[in-house]
């Protein structure tokens, strides 16, 4: 049946309409995505979540202070080994040597945040390079060459830092050393004038540590600590506690297979090699170990004394409190296995293979709960990645 | 009377007529289509009732999937999905993953058979990834369509068959699509090589080629749902209770998303919109509610979670099942419209292309099934876990250690994985049993050629799996090095256990 005027008119009409309508609706569909899209990435300040609270404190209650102690410590190593140079017989060789000792702690402990500036700077090689190369060492102290700290900052990092002070100080039972390095000669004259130049780098070291971190000059801790900005050193809070986190996994295998595995020899076949461990001079290998171990675990608590709320342990026992349990128990456990390995480390591993051995297993599982349980808990390392796709 | 009604019987001509109908709705057919115009639906005389229905059903099918379809919504997915090969291309350069991921490792994990595919020396990766581009920028503008979308087809599947640690899911289907595509004049509109030769202009394509797309984009929505039906994800909002919870300092939504309600929700929603979504988008009543919901998750896990490219892939995939001449309509609306110089015909279309495409599909729909050959959980043994489309389905970490033990002296030699693979490669090794497997053998053989007679390689492997506690993934006692690599049941994988409870306990503080 044909259709009217009339009809063809108002279908024309009701075309029209639902043509408008319909156009309508996309275009305020498409606006609304665009919109929300527009939203959720726009940067709008919110008030401070759990996370972040954690990863502020986590800087200012560890990394700082970490860092600030490096590098006072560093300043007094460095003021006492000018004395010894310029005044050997004033000065207090066991105070020097407790100076020295006093700066390796906070710089073990800092292995648990070595990103940002230390990776930059590349703090680790210059200030604690091991080993030691020895004999260049003694080719530059027989050399005629001025040993001040702009020349031995051309030479490699195993010539310098404070490996190379720990050779010209340590052992501390060992009289021709000492009286090698107190003679009224030129060789000992020498031997002070490259430790106070290393002593010097090591300062300049830590300062420069320091300053990069330091809040009030705009360093890495406020771009660290308060990611997803324009100047931001991680796109969001989970970055920053990934990098946190994976950190603390790879120390905690540093700490096994490089500190404790080498020397137990389980890495060629349990042939014991002593010289393999990094503090043996100075006698510091273990409090080394138990330093790097401290540093995860404040990383881990947020604070250098007691624990501090929000922390990465308490984000983790908010999503899975038995990983929480079983990471504090590893943790609890690795240092209890250290403690148990007794001084000094070169005595253990001749005499007592089995509490170096129990150690090695102690930090070996604390890296499993770390790596498995705690990383997936706050999902810090999706196995899909940018790289790209599920 | 219709010419065709001798053959009809059974009802079969309304059958027809609605399922022509229907097909003009969805654009499948042009409007002009009638039954009368459809090939005769014969049916062989004294066959049952139901096989008659069937196999007058499957011809008709057939004929239908020959019937030409409009180009233009397969030349703007060429278009798109040739933009996207363009950029999986340049992100290499741009991220630096070329030395990453093929200069820096000393070990590649290899796939069966192709343990001969090693990236090229020198600079001849970056002229490899610089080749690829070309060839997808070639795809994208169709300029000699065919060649340079087998030339990246096959630069792409040599890329990543370099290093199993690479596998995506994705980049699979990338792989699968150009593979179809392949087959397809899709260089005939709206390309280069439709300018330059008049002769390769097409209006019109084939039916099935359309269909064969989308049914490709379908089987991985359909098969990533089927994967989230589980306890894991439906039961315990695992992973996403995880993995939105990274997301927690997003303005507005960040909250919400934090909540254990959310994760629930996103997971049930998830799974069901993989399951529904492709029915939905071909229903042309639900479509636009259905392409408005895909467009909206899509953007929301591409902002969420770092996946890359393929939620624009499969948003890419998603314009394919809109009315094929889509792209037409909204040129026309804004102007541009009209077919001038295309040829009307289809082009040449032999039947090899039903049994080519059949035995194609067959696979594609048995391949994520085949997990079920294997005893215990896929996601913790991972047998039958690639290829399968288990998109986005679990959060697993693992570690590993090695023993090498030499059986002569008794020596045991404590092996890092880090000593042989890249820190990415450790961390994608550590919780798939398979590529543990590969890197026993990696270690096995270099200390053969350091001279340990006979090693015997033992793993140390945990893994945590959507928050359960570590467990032991691999019998610690089996020998790696002598267990070889096939598709039969991996015994050495140790069964994941029931995990107990969690207990709340303080600790104490160890003071400093």
């Amino acid at each position: 049946m044909p259709k009217t005027p009339v009809n063809l008119r108002r279908r024309a009409e009701l075309e029209k309409r639902f043509q408008i309508h319909r156009r309508g609706t996309w275009v305020a569909g498409a606006a609304g995505l665009l919109g929300s899209w527009a939203v959720a990435c726009a940067p709008v300040s919110l008030p401070d979540g759990d996370r972040r609270v954690a990863l502020r404190g986590t800087t200012e209650q560890v990394i700082l202070p970490t860092y600030a102690e490096l590098r006072s410590r560093s300043a007094d190593l460095s003021a006492r080994l000018d004395e010894l140079a310029n005044d050997p017989e004033a000065t207090d060789l066991a105070a020097t040597r407790q100076a020295y000792l006093d700066v390796r702690a906070p710089l073990e402990e800092a292995l648990a945040f070595g990103f940002g500036p230390a990776a930059e700077l590349h703090s680790q090689a210059a200030l604690d390079q091991s080993p030691l190369d020895t004999t260049k060492v003694d080719a530059e102290l027989a050399s005629e060459s001025e040993l001040t700290p702009q020349h031995l900052r051309t030479l490699g990092a195993n010539k310098r830092g404070l490996h190379a002070i720990e050779y010209l100080l340590f052992p501390e039972d060992d009289p021709a050393l000492e009286a090698a390095l107190l003679a009224d000669d030129p060789a000992g004259e020498r031997r002070r004038r490259f430790a106070s130049a290393a002593g010097q780098l090591v300062a300049d070291g830590a300062q420069e540590l320091w300053a990069a971190w330091e809040p009030q000059n705009g360093g890495y801790a406020r771009r660290f600590s308060e990611p997803g900005g324009p100047d931001s050193a991680s796109a969001s809070v989970q970055a920053g506690l990934d990098t946190l986190l994976n950190e603390a996994v790879v120390v905690s295998e540093v700490i096994a297979n490089v500190k404790l595995g080498k020397p137990l020899g389980v890495t060629t076949g349990g042939q014991v090699d002593a010289a393999a461990q990094e503090s043996e001079r100075a006698g510091a290998s273990l409090s080394d170990m138990r330093s790097s171990l401290r540093g995860i675990r404040n990383v881990y608590f947020g604070a250098r004394e007691e624990p501090a709320e929000p922390s990465l342990s308490t984000l983790v026992h908010a999503k899975s409190p038995s990983a929480d349990l079983h990471a504090r128990a590893a943790l609890a456990e690795a240092e209890a296995a250290l403690l148990a390995v007794p001084e000094p480390f070169t005595q253990a591993l001749e005499e007592s293979p089995e509490t170096v051995r129990a150690a090695y297993d102690a930090l070996k599982n604390l890296k499993r709960v770390l790596a498995t349980e705690v990383l997936s808990s706050l999902g810090a390392s999706l196995k899909f990645s940018d790289a790209d796709g599920d | 009377m219709a010419t065709s009604a001798p053959h009809v019987t059974y009802g079969q001509r309304s059958l027809r007529d609605r399922l022509l109908r229907g097909m003009r709705r969805m654009g499948i057919v042009s409007p002009g289509a009638s039954p009368q115009t459809a090939p005769p639906l014969r049916v062989r005389p004294g066959a049952a009732p139901l096989g008659k229905l069937a196999l007058s059903h499957l011809r008709c099918t057939s004929a239908r999937l020959q019937r030409p379809v409009d180009v233009a919504s397969l030349a703007a997915f060429r278009v798109g999905f040739g933009a996207l090969l363009l950029v999986v291309a340049v992100r290499y350069f741009a991220h630096g993953w070329i030395a990453e991921y093929f200069l820096n490792p000393r070990h590649f994990f290899k796939y069966w058979g192709f343990a001969w595919v090693r990236p090229w020396p020198g600079l001849g990766m970056y002229l490899h990834l610089g080749l690829m581009a070309t060839c997808g920028l070639g795809v994208m503008l169709g300029y000699r369509y065919r060649l340079s979308l087998a030339c990246y087809a096959l630069l792409f599947a040599y890329a990543s068959l370099i290093d199993k640690s690479h596998y995506l899911n994705h980049y699979y289907l990338v792989l699968c699509v150009c593979g179809l595509m392949a087959w397809m004049p899709l260089g005939g509109a709206w390309s280069l090589d439709a300018r330059r030769d008049a002769g390769a202009r097409r209006a019109f394509v084939p039916t099935w080629m359309l269909w064969a797309l989308r049914a490709q984009f379908a089987l991985v929505y359909f098969f990533g749902g089927v994967a989230k039906l589980n306890g894991d994800w439906l039961l315990r909002a695992q992973p996403l209770s995880v993995w939105l919870a990274r997301s927690q300092e997003l303005p507005l939504v960040g909250r919400v998303l934090a909540a254990p309600a959310a994760a629930f929700a996103m997971s049930w929603a998830g799974a069901l919109f993989d399951l529904f979504v492709v029915p939905l988008l071909l229903a042309r009543r639900t479509r636009p509610f259905a392409f408005a919901a895909l467009v909206l998750f899509h953007l929301l896990t591409a902002r969420l979670f770092p996946i890359g490219l393929f939620p624009y892939f499969m948003l890419c995939g998603a314009s394919l099942f809109f009315p094929a001449d889509w792209p037409r309509k909204v040129l026309e609306r804004w102007g541009y419209g009209g077919r001038a110089g295309e040829t009307a015909g289809p082009g040449p279309s032999t039947g090899a292309w039903k049994w080519a495409l059949s035995a194609y599909f067959a696979v594609q729909l048995l391949v994520p099934l085949r997990h079920w050959l294997y005893p215990g959980q896929m996601c913790w043994s991972e047998q039958g876990f690639r290829y399968s489309w288990n998109v986005m389905l679990m959060e697993k970490n693992g570690s590993v250690d090695f023993r090498v033990v030499e059986p002569s002296t008794g020596r045991v030699f404590q092996v890092s994985p880090r000593e042989y693979f890249t820190a990415y490669q450790t961390d994608m090794m550590s919780p798939q049993p398979d590529m543990v497997l590969e890197a026993a053998r990696v270690i096995a053989a270099d200390f053969r050629a350091r001279g340990v007679q006979e090693p015997a390689v033992y793993a140390d492997a945990f893994a945590a799996l959507n928050g359960r506690p570590m467990q032991r993934l691999i019998d610690p006692r089996v020998d790696l090095a002598r267990e070889v690599d096939g598709l039969s049941n991996k015994t050495w994988i140790l069964p994941m256990t029931p995990s107990p409870e969690p207990r709340i306990a303080s600790l104490p503080w160890s003071p400093r």
